[in-house]
């Protein structure tokens, strides 16, 4: 055996119990301190319900039999932004797109598959912020909006078991000046 | 000074360091079981620019000139019975000409109307990290040719740092000629 290793294996016999402890201490603290580094990543996807309220904002009462569709697309921050969209919203008659008819109480309900991912550093989220609802309802109008602007905890939305959004719709264009 | 507590003081002075250790510490256990949970929360403000940007769907091309008006309103919590509902969108409720709205303005060339709103902050025991409260604000959006819309800007309560961090908050809203839907 190498001289160097008599030596040390001679002190380590002379170490005490406290001496003992306090190293396997320090050893596990640095082995805590390399281990938060480790970054892992997860992903998925999860099926959401997703429920969409239309109504009349003057009678405050819902809109039967509007047309309801989620498309995908990009969140535009600019006007430059929008224009990628090109091709992503349905034309007045939802050709080509599928589409849910409201009921008698203003909500449509559409199944979405989010995307998920999820690391040791932030806990799971779908990717709800690249989705559009485009809602059209006879007399109103049509319009679209973004179904969410940021991403959405995975297990808020496995605790309320769907996703909602609330457009109000007027009749007849109301002045604001 | 009584027999008694000449006798606790005796007992007291002949207890072992570990033994008055481990006392303090079931002292401390049962009074942090015994006191009442605390309960604290704070409240504040926080005024950040909400960047509106208002396009035409068909052409993706900005909307100018169109209104778009904050005003507040009940939660968007679409799990109500519609009794409730009524009570949370009264009618008219979010008729802007009827309201106090928090402000109106009218997009650019670029379909961009931008108002400085205040929001409120909360944070609490359970929430330790500030939190804006946005939920309850509404945006109504109206333009000539097209119809009049109005969604809440934001589903949920959004933290402090993270919306100051932006600088302001982005919404969009796409319109489509009033012909379309008819």
């Amino acid at each position: 055996m190498p001289r160097f290793a008599e030596k040390l294996l001679e002190r380590l016999g002379r170490v005490t119990i406290a001496e003992w402890i306090v190293t396997v201490v320090i050893i596990g603290i640095l082995i805590a301190l390399l281990l938060s580094n480790v970054y892992s990543v997860g992903t998925g996807e999860i099926d959401v319900a997703v429920r969409v309220l239309v109504f009349d904002v003057t009678t405050s009462q819902p809109i039967e039999n509007a047309k309801v569709a989620i498309v995908w697309g990009g969140w535009p921050h600019s006007q430059g932004e929008v224009r990628e969209l090109a091709g992503r919203f349905p034309d007045a008659d939802f050709e080509d797109f599928p589409y849910e008819e409201t009921q008698a109480d203003g909500s449509a309900s559409i199944a979405v598959t989010f995307a998920t991912n999820s690391s040791t550093r932030n806990p799971g989220r779908a990717d709800t912020s690249n989705y559009w609802v485009v809602i059209s309802a006879n007399g109103y109008g049509m319009m679209t909006t973004p179904l969410r602007y940021e991403r959405t905890f995975t297990q808020s939305l496995l605790d309320s078991g769907n996703l909602f959004v609330t457009v109000g719709l007027y009749r007849a264009s109301v002045p604001t000046d | 000074m009584g027999s008694l507590g000449n006798r606790v003081l005796r007992r007291i002075r002949s207890l072992t360091l570990i033994e008055l250790l481990v006392m303090i510490a079931i002292i401390a256990i049962v009074i942090a079981l015994v006191m009442p949970e605390t309960h604290w929360a704070g409240s504040g403000s926080i005024e950040i620019p909400v960047r509106v940007l208002v396009f035409d769907a068909t052409t993706l091309r900005p909307i100018e000139n169109a209104h778009v008006t904050l005003v507040w309103a009940g939660h968007p919590d679409l799990n109500r019975e519609p009794g409730d509902y009524e009570r949370h969108f009264p009618p008219a409720g979010l008729d802007p000409a009827e309201l106090k709205p928090y402000g109106t303005e009218r997009t650019q060339s670029d379909g961009v109307a931008t108002i400085n709103t205040e929001f409120s902050t909360t944070v609490s025991y359970k929430n330790t990290t500030p939190r804006a409260l946005l939920s309850r604000r509404w945006v109504v959006v109206s333009a000539e040719g097209y119809g009049t819309f109005t969604t809440p800007i934001r589903y949920e309560s959004m933290p402090t740092a993270t919306l100051r961090s932006a600088g302001k908050l982005h919404v969009s809203v796409g319109l489509y000629p009033a012909a379309s839907a008819d």
